[in-house]
């Protein structure tokens, strides 16, 4: 992301502290970015959320019934994963990359994959 | 042949009548007829019965008193030495006979092979059978002694001929052994005999308990049995006192088994050693019961918190409502074309599916209902994501060339 790579060396450049970093990061993600990928930004960080209170309450509670901790936490990882490579692909400053392989093209594979993962995913959980 | 003769019992009157024809026809025919020898009795003999007696017979079990019944040789078992070949059988009766105990065979096993000849139809007339010649044993020069066990004074040995018992007692105890020696011969041939089974059995009068050891044999087929008292009270659960000493000789190649009282031995063990009271192990009485202890169930966390946690994994997805509106998501773009009305029903469709998988279906039939609507909600799909292509590449619609690079994305 280019807004992430302009704030790094703006923040490089001064003295600032963490947290004037954080701010302009802040700045150049909401101005730089397009909707579409914000909303794909919000999905992301809302299956990161489930897998770490997934994985906090099986350090609380114990593994007892593992299959289904297990499933769930890899539910999440590799939602979180399929995310992400859909986000790279899609983002048009990622263009010259992907040759060939049109936003719509990486969407239907998202999909797919999503489908796979999950049929895979209620066979474990038990 | 074996075929035809592998059952014993028939069900039905036909198969038993298809039986008997078969029969018929193997014992009456031009070309090949089988035959079949057997023992009369069982396959032994010995001084009261020296002669072999063979019953030679079609399959029809009649006898066949034209043929020649030949032995053509007899091995013992044990050493394959042959005993006696090429001799015939003699005919009396239906019965051919042969008087083995006229080569005076040592007791044992012994290897026959016999020939049947006369007709050239005869087939299967070549046996090997197995013979046993069995003997009496006696029991000579047993010598019963107590030794002592310094070596101070000179053992005192009592002969004892079968089957008188011993007169007066002897004692063993810590400082003196008993020991016992025997031969064992063949009463018909006096060659010297190892029976499988030379016992000697210490019975205690007072207990019941009774111990058995096994007789050995020397170098010089001389048997031999020692009592140390010391070294035995294991077996003897140091239990002091009279006991009976029976001899026991038995064999498969032997007529006359020996159960024999010899004497009476007194065994004094150390008093330290006796046990309070005498328990005789019995073995029938019900044993005690066994609990069985059923896998503890693991632990679980009470319902509060696990509910708890439950409302709490919905929160980011609350979350994410939130953020999503506060993007700007929307489905303005929604165009009700059927192919996306297909693609939508499809999708809620397969993650409905995975619901009624998780609660009843197996892999199999999921896999089954996930090939119908993944392959419905594929070409949904496609048609619904072409659409949005050109929808996309809309603005090139202009030039021909740079509208396909737009959607094949090699812009």
């Amino acid at each position: 992301m280019s807004g992430a790579a302009g704030s790094g060396a703006g923040g490089a450049g001064s003295a600032g502290s963490v947290g004037s970093v954080v701010r302009r990061f802040l700045a150049e993600y909401g101005s730089g970015t397009p909707s579409r990928l914000k909303v794909l930004d919000a999905y992301l960080l809302y299956v990161l959320l489930t897998g770490a209170l997934q994985f906090g309450y099986c350090l609380g509670v114990g593994t007892f019934p593992f299959n289904s901790f297990l499933s769930g936490f890899i539910s999440a990882v590799g939602s979180f994963i399929l995310g992400v490579c859909l986000r790279i692909q899609i983002n048009p400053q990622n263009k010259g990359e992907f040759q060939g392989i049109s936003p719509e093209r990486a969407f239907a594979d998202f999909l797919f994959a999503n489908t796979i993962l999950h049929l895979v995913v209620i066979n474990f959980v038990g | 042949m074996n075929a035809i003769f592998s059952k014993k019992n028939f069900e039905t009157l036909s198969e038993a009548f298809s039986i008997a024809c078969a029969t018929g026809a193997l014992s009456r025919n031009r070309y090949h007829l089988p035959v079949i020898i057997v023992p009369e009795g069982s396959a032994a003999v010995s001084h009261h019965q020296p002669v072999l007696k063979l019953q030679v017979t079609n399959v029809m079990s009649q006898p066949l008193t034209q043929a020649s019944v030949k032995l053509d040789y007899a091995k013992s078992a044990s050493t394959k030495a042959t005993v006696l070949q090429q001799t015939p059988f003699v005919l009396s009766g239906d019965v051919f006979e042969l008087n083995f105990m006229n080569v005076k065979p040592a007791s044992g096993y012994y290897d026959f092979s016999i020939s049947v000849d006369g007709d050239n139809r005869f087939i299967a007339n070549k046996v090997e059978l197995k013979v046993k010649v069995s003997t009496e044993v006696g029991i000579t020069n047993v010598d019963l002694s107590t030794v002592d066990k310094d070596q101070s004074i000179a053992p005192k040995t009592t002969r004892v001929a079968y089957p008188a018992k011993a007169k007066g007692s002897f004692t063993a105890d810590s400082h003196q052994n008993f020991a016992l020696s025997f031969q064992l011969i063949d009463v018909n041939s006096g060659a010297e005999l190892t029976p499988h089974q030379t016992f000697v059995r210490l019975h205690n009068q007072k207990t019941g308990q009774e111990v058995v050891f096994v007789a050995e044999p020397d170098s010089k087929n001389v048997y031999k049995f020692e009592l140390d008292t010391s070294e035995r009270k294991t077996e003897f659960d140091s239990a002091s006192g009279t006991y009976t000493l029976y001899l026991i000789i038995g064999d498969a190649t032997l007529e006359n088994p020996i159960l024999w009282n010899v004497a009476d031995v007194v065994i004094k063990f150390p008093e330290e050693d006796a046990p309070s009271t005498v328990q005789s192990k019995n073995l029938f009485v019900p044993k005690p019961e066994i609990q069985h202890l059923f896998r503890e169930p693991e632990k679980r966390p009470p319902t509060v918190v696990s509910n708890t946690f439950t409302a709490l994994i919905l929160s980011p997805l609350l979350l994410l409502l939130i953020l999503w509106i506060k993007i700007g998501a929307n489905i303005s773009n929604f165009s009700f074309a059927p192919s996306t009305i297909v693609f939508h029903m499809g999708h809620a469709a397969m993650l409905g599916l995975m619901y009624v998988y998780w609660t009843q279906l197996n892999m199999f039939q999921t896999l089954k209902y996930l090939a119908i609507l993944g392959g419905v909600t594929f070409l949904a799909g496609n048609r619904m994501l072409a659409h949005k292509a050109v929808k996309r590449c809309y603005k090139h619609r202009r030039s021909r060339t740079s509208m396909q690079l737009c959607l094949q994305d090699k812009f």
